[in-house]
């Protein structure tokens, strides 16, 4: 299996074939992930020269971590989801909730916003902070206020 | 994981490859990458084998990198 990281963002800003072709208003939305992808490393140094919050600064590591297809205990305080499944690289591959896994948690990366997380986490219970690669580094837990 | 860019993702379709995309329901109506294969995310371990060609090359795409 391949993967194409830089994903649809990239393709509809270079023209490419699409199916529907994207609206403009695709286009326009996707440009700055596409600048992004483009160069990490200046988003990067920017974030730490502007002072933005990260939010990996607030990654609990209060889950338990299981392996696929192993055992372990999976109690946790919280109701909404008890621990994540993990490959033996680290990578998340779902999180345990109280019917069952989720295979597919709300992830974000470890550079966004306090507020597009907080965005987020109203329409979701929790959300797990990942690398773009999808390894785990912990639950994010907005900073008291 | 083997990641490649827009380029070979053509190259590897042009030779008969398959393209999976990963979006919820709504990101994927609005536009998607060519003679994609929707699956997604939460559906793509359970609904993969039957839809997919074993022995040709698989490329799965989301969003984007970040």
């Amino acid at each position: 299996m391949l993967h194409y990281l830089n994903g649809k963002a990239d393709w509809v800003v270079r023209g490419l074939p699409c199916e529907p072709a994207p609206p403009m208003r695709e286009k326009l939305r996707v440009l700055p992930y596409f600048i992004n992808n483009l160069t990490p490393g200046i988003r990067a140094k920017w974030i730490a020269i502007s002072r933005r919050g990260t939010v990996v600064q607030c990654a609990k590591d209060d889950l338990s971590r299981l392996r696929s297809f192993g055992s372990a205990d999976a109690s946790s305080a919280r109701t909404d989801v008890t621990a994540v499944i993990l490959n033996a690289e680290g990578a998340l591959l779902g999180a345990m909730e109280p019917n069952g896994m989720n295979p597919a948690p709300q992830t974000i990366r470890p550079d966004m916003t306090h507020r597009l997380a907080t965005e987020l986490l109203e329409k979701h219970r929790y959300i797990l902070i990942t690398t773009s690669f999808g390894k785990y580094l912990g639950r994010y837990e907005p900073p008291a206020t | 994981m083997r990641v490649v860019d827009h380029r070979a993702v053509r190259e590897i379709l042009a030779a008969g490859g398959q393209i999976v995309d990963v979006l919820p329901d709504h990101e994927h109506r609005i536009a998607a990458i060519k003679g994609a294969i929707h699956l997604p995310l939460p559906k793509l371990l359970r609904d993969a084998e039957p839809v997919l060609d074993r022995a040709r090359p698989v490329v799965v795409y989301c969003r984007d990198s970040l």
